[in-house]
């Protein structure tokens, strides 16, 4: 009966949020908003059993992978008191889609197996890339040059798929983005986006010169 | 039987009974209960002890 009452005061909470977020897209910042949407929509689908639950397994992974963006966050937190930034909404939403994101690509990449992992990882970052880009500019030379890396991206990852060592390519973006990026560490949004990059990148490495 | 089969039947997601198959993951008295039950055997049958356990 506890148990009972508990996940009704959870799922209410959680219909709370997600009837915030959507009205919240419009008045405030949208993708904070998105962010929210997103974060309390599985659970709640999870618990209505509109999506299957998860097993043990995978109970046990989402915990693993909640942990590694609790220490990320930390990371963070300790890395913008150190470089004194002012707190803007940019840092807010960054504070929170950092390890949001790293608990997304953690999930996926210790649940599925290595194919599926980097699939999914790999192709969804290449395709927002590619949306952002053809979204804020169309399909204009500018759009073209903006969709560049996404494309790259998609690359590697179809070829990292198929061949091991192609995953050593993600070492080449991880060096690119640390080159475009590392130098502009004075902006809180550059920090966002190399970490936004890095983490996945890293990640996905490691999955593609694993054998299983 | 497939391990698509096995992981509908126990009501996991296939990478977990791959995962268990592999060693990789223990799990719990429930599932390894249902598991059995699946089988038609006893849990020491399906699972044992390794050296250093």
């Amino acid at each position: 009966v506890i148990r009972l009452i508990l996940k009704t005061v959870i799922l209410i909470f959680d219909v709370f949020v997600i009837i915030l977020s959507i009205s919240l897209i419009r008045t405030a910042g949208s993708w904070y908003s998105l962010l929210l949407l997103g974060l309390f929509l599985f659970p709640s689908l999870r618990m209505l059993r509109v999506i299957p639950g998860f097993d043990e397994r995978e109970k046990a992974i989402d915990n693993l992978s909640s942990n590694i963006s609790l220490g990320i966050s930390f990371v963070l937190a300790i890395f913008y008191i150190g470089m004194k930034y002012n707190l803007t909404i940019d840092g807010a939403i960054s504070f929170i889609l950092v390890p949001f994101v790293a608990k997304a690509v953690f999930f996926s990449g210790f649940t599925l197996e290595r194919r599926q992992s980097i699939s999914i990882i790999g192709r969804s970052m290449g395709l927002i890339l590619v949306g952002f880009a053809l979204l804020s500019h169309g399909f204009s030379t500018v759009g073209l040059i903006e969709m560049l890396p996404g494309i790259v991206i998609l690359i590697c990852t179809e070829l990292s798929v198929r061949y091991r060592l192609f995953g050593l390519s993600y070492l080449f973006l991880i060096g690119i983005a640390t080159w475009v990026y590392f130098p502009n560490f004075e902006r809180i949004t550059s920090v966002l986006v190399y970490s936004l990059f890095v983490i996945p990148f890293s990640f996905l490495l490691v999955r593609s010169l694993k054998k299983t | 039987m497939t391990q698509n089969d096995l992981a509908r039947m126990a009501g996991v997601s296939r990478q977990t009974v791959i995962a268990i198959e592999k060693g990789k993951f223990n799990p719990s008295v429930k599932l390894a209960l249902k598991l059995a039950n699946i089988f038609q055997c006893t849990v020491e049958e399906l699972f044992q002890l390794e050296e250093g356990d």
